[in-house]
């Protein structure tokens, strides 16, 4: 079977080909820009394509080529608390892109198409109800987790008029080896270990007490590929990951005991989500998942990959397109 | 098909031992922090997890059969100069293997230990109930380990035993770092082109075991129904070679330099080994010289 995996530079990309490879069969496509990812992640085996999934015509000439029999679409600029301050680039990376992976997905006979959503749908949860349930009605607090949601309607729609088959995945936190840590805006568990390498301190917003479902990559991958392959994941929204919640101030004392040293410092709050607490009851039903790493594991697995990183640069925006409103951390 | 743990396992031991359970048709988990094993020692088959000891999450062991506890930090004279970090690794990273084992009903716990346990001893050939008297860190840690494992057999009823190894060698032995052995050094050094370094006067006497004999006694000892009750066993060939003769099966030119403070003579006695396990070493050592020096191009 032949296997597209958009993304195929970063966390989610790099390791399922890397397990695909080692455990299937299958050949495996790869297409990533490289604006967020690395070479050095992509897995040797795999057919590799350098493009910006905008550019709608180098899309359809790699599907017309390749004809892929499943896709994943992990593709997306990840940082959701800078979109409202990068709106356009957020549309454009993860929603126009997707509308254009779909359309190949539908011109090309794709037998099902894998997207991986976001917690970011569930905003603070509709009327504030927790856990985050598949069924519950999405309400976004922000640009990329309506880009996100709008990606989701329009594949179903895409299912329903085009008989595209799907699964949406919104993951948990997942974080691992191969995650860009070496991005300002996000992911707070790799932010930390740039910090700490730097030699500076580790910043919480606001008091630490929002609470995170940080989910371990090596536990996804069997039910990502799952996702593509299986029955059950037919035209489903799963939630993927684990069921331990850590608040930040718990996640950065494990952390801080992983490294055995490093300080925290507590900086402004931001407009986020207090607890971001999902089900995870579809995952193990359909995807098999089980949680077998927990986060004191997961981290030291990271931090020994992060350890033995060369010092990339690190990546910031030369201008915003909106200033006003920005957090003082991210002003320049 | 049972599942299995064997910490270690791209290790020169460790790595051997991983080959034969999965040519035996079991399922293994490897967990290794490379910091001295080497990733091309790992058998593809294995699940792999790059974690030290002390990193392992409380989920991990969880349907583990057996597990075969080989990671430590090696070798005597680099931990006189840190014990502190090698009474972290061996002696805290065994305890808290040995709780999660308990907490996960782990069936049987196998501990490799050494024959530096006995340090000075003057009864040879060194029995299990010789005296034990260390003379490094390394040698207390491992003790120590051994005392837990019995400890553990008796209060928390897991299945323990623990082995002691006299001066494994064979393949995949280091030939460089700290964790290389004499007869690792002494194979760099002809490679080289130098002469081989002895320290002292070479006469010190060793019992040397080839790798695959172990290997054999840690798979005998998962299943041994004579033993569990955290036994020490000397795993060692029963024959000693002093380190000149070492020298000269391998041939070469040698220097000597002056002696380090180590024990003159190791010998095992292998009686228990053959009673409890049904172990007989079966390799001996110029036979596998001769080999090893055609597959390393020294003749």
């Amino acid at each position: 079977m032949k296997i597209l995996i958009t993304g195929i530079a970063g966390l989610l990309g790099s390791r399922l080909g890397d397990w695909l490879v080692e455990n299937t069969e299958h050949t495996v496509i790869g297409i990533d820009d490289l604006s967020g990812g690395y070479i050095d992640n992509i897995p040797e085996e795999v057919d590799f394509y350098k493009f910006d999934l905008a550019d709608g015509g180098q899309v359809d000439r790699v599907f017309r080529k390749v004809k892929p029999d499943v896709v994943y679409h992990f593709a997306a600029y990840a940082a959701e608390g800078l979109s409202p301050f990068m709106r356009t680039y957020n549309y454009k990376n993860n929603l126009i892109s997707t509308a254009k992976i779909i359309n190949g997905c539908i011109n090309y006979n794709v037998k099902r198409l894998v997207f991986t959503s976001s917690m970011a749908v569930y905003g603070h949860g509709h009327n504030e109800v927790r856990p985050f349930d598949e069924k519950h009605l999405p309400s976004p607090i922000d640009p990329y987790g309506i880009a996100k949601y709008a990606c989701e309607m329009d594949i179903q729609v895409a299912g329903e008029q085009h008989g595209l088959d799907w699964c949406v995945i919104r993951p948990h936190n997942v974080y691992g080896e191969k995650q860009n840590i070496w991005d300002k805006y996000r992911n707070v568990l790799g932010i930390w270990m740039y910090q700490h390498m730097n030699d500076e301190p580790m910043t919480i917003f606001g008091d630490g007490e929002q609470t995170r479902a940080f989910s371990y990559i090596g536990d996804c991958l069997e039910p990502l590929y799952k996702a593509g392959v299986d029955d059950r994941a037919s035209k489903q929204i799963i939630n993927l990951g684990g069921n331990k919640f850590y608040s930040i101030n718990e996640a950065n004392e494990i952390l801080r005991k992983v490294i055995e040293d490093g300080e925290k410092i507590h900086r402004e709050a931001r407009h986020e989500v207090k607890d971001a607490f999902p089900t995870w009851d579809k995952s193990v039903e359909l995807l098999d998942y089980e949680f077998k790493t927990d986060l004191f594991e997961g981290l030291s697995l990271m931090w020994n990959w992060a350890k033995k990183q060369p010092n990339k640069s690190r990546k910031f925006w030369e201008t915003y397109e909106v200033e006003k409103g920005i957090y003082d951390f991210w002003k320049k | 098909m049972s599942k299995m743990l064997v910490t270690g396992g791209c290790g020169f031991i460790g790595s051997n031992l991983v080959d034969q359970l999965i040519d035996d048709g079991h399922e293994v988990v490897v967990i290794d922090d490379l910091s001295t094993g080497k990733e091309k020692n790992l058998n593809p088959k294995a699940e792999f997890h790059a974690l030290g000891l002390l990193q392992i999450g409380e989920n991990r062991l969880e349907g583990i059969d057996t597990v075969f506890h080989l990671a430590a930090k090696a070798r005597v004279q680099p931990s006189i100069e840190d014990p502190m970090t090698y009474h972290n690794t061996n002696v805290t990273g065994t305890l808290k293997l040995l709780q999660d084992s308990v907490k996960h009903k782990v069936r049987r716990f196998i501990f490799s230990s050494s024959s530096s346990v006995y340090g000075m001893t003057h009864t040879f050939p060194t029995t299990e109930s010789s005296t034990k008297s260390p003379i490094s860190p390394y040698a207390a840690n491992k003790y120590i380990g051994e005392i837990y494992c019995k400890t553990f057999s008796e209060i928390y009823n897991l299945e323990t035993i623990c082995l002691r190894y006299f001066n494994v060698y064979g393949e995949r032995q280091p030939t460089e770092g700290a964790y290389c052995t004499v007869m690792g050094i002494f194979v760099r050094q002809l490679l080289e082109g130098n002469p081989m370094t002895i320290n002292g006067d070479g006469e010190q006497r060793r019992d040397f075991t080839y790798v695959g004999d172990i290997v054999r006694g840690n798979i005998l000892a998962s299943t041994s129904n004579k033993v569990g009750k955290g036994e020490p066993i000397n795993l060692g060939s029963g024959i000693n070679y002093s380190v000149n003769e070492l020298a000269s099966l391998l041939g070469g030119d040698r220097v000597y330099r002056e002696s380090v403070f180590e024990p003159k003579v190791s010998l095992a006695d292998n009686k228990l080994a053959l009673g409890l396990l049904g172990w007989r070493p079966q390799t001996k050592l110029e036979d596998w010289i001769l080999k090893y020096k055609k597959d390393i191009g020294l003749v």
